[in-house]
């Protein structure tokens, strides 16, 4: 099956936040557990936790991607297009956006839910952190499938 | 499946431009080689904008590249 750039691009995206989350979380989660906090000093260690986690996530999606197109070039010895994204792509991007937004609030809506019915301020952190996971995935799926089906 | 009700015949009339590569003609409007695939399967409808610019590539009208076709 012949996969273009345009949808190989989601899939890299994929794998890398599935390495990010996982590592970030071990090490989130290892930090957590070896510590002993009050409530401000926990919530002050989540919200700095979820702070670090963007321009982590950002720096590594460049650099894994930056990684990925190298040896792509070099494996199949073609040269990235010339224009990554044009009127197609940024449609189909707007959609995948749509799709994160929504995701994400249908997480947060939920997690509030969750919070009203009893659930721990770090329980809710660790699921701000999924649901961000959660609706990443869901831009990069959307992405695929309009690639795919078109519009 | 062709999903929009545009149909095009741009790949005939590359091939009939010396076999013109869909990179190429790509190339010479601007847009990645998948939207000019995309177009060519009828899953995507080009703007305005675009479609003038392929039909300068091939010197056509509008309408001898791009057909509409009602659906009932």
């Amino acid at each position: 099956m012949k996969i273009s750039i345009q949808e190989k691009r989601p899939l890299v995206f994929i794998i890398i936040d599935i390495i990010v989350f996982s590592i970030y979380s071990i090490i989130v989660l290892d930090k957590y557990n070896r510590s002993t906090m009050a409530l401000p000093d926990e919530l002050k260690f989540w919200g700095a936790a979820i702070l670090i986690l963007v321009p982590i996530l950002i720096s590594s999606r460049i650099l894994l991607y930056v990684i990925f197109s190298i040896s792509n070039t070099v494996i199949t010895k073609k040269r990235e297009e010339k224009f990554l994204t044009d009127e197609l792509g940024n449609i189909i991007k707007l959609k995948a956006s749509r799709s994160f937004s929504n995701t994400f609030m249908m997480s947060f809506l939920l997690i509030m839910i969750l919070l009203v019915f009893g659930m721990s301020v770090t329980t809710m952190f660790k699921l701000f952190i999924l649901s961000l996971f959660m609706s990443l995935t869901a831009y990069n799926i959307t992405e695929i499938y309009y690639y795919k089906t078109g519009i | 499946m062709a999903k929009n009700s545009i149909s095009s015949s741009i790949r005939l009339l590359r091939f009939h431009n010396n076999e013109m590569t869909q990179q190429e003609l790509a190339d010479k409007v601007g847009v990645t080689r998948q939207t000019i695939a995309s177009i060519e399967k009828g899953k995507y409808s080009p703007s305005l904008e675009l479609a003038f610019k392929i039909a300068g590539v091939f010197d056509k009208p509008l309408d001898e590249i791009f057909t509409y076709n009602k659906q009932i």
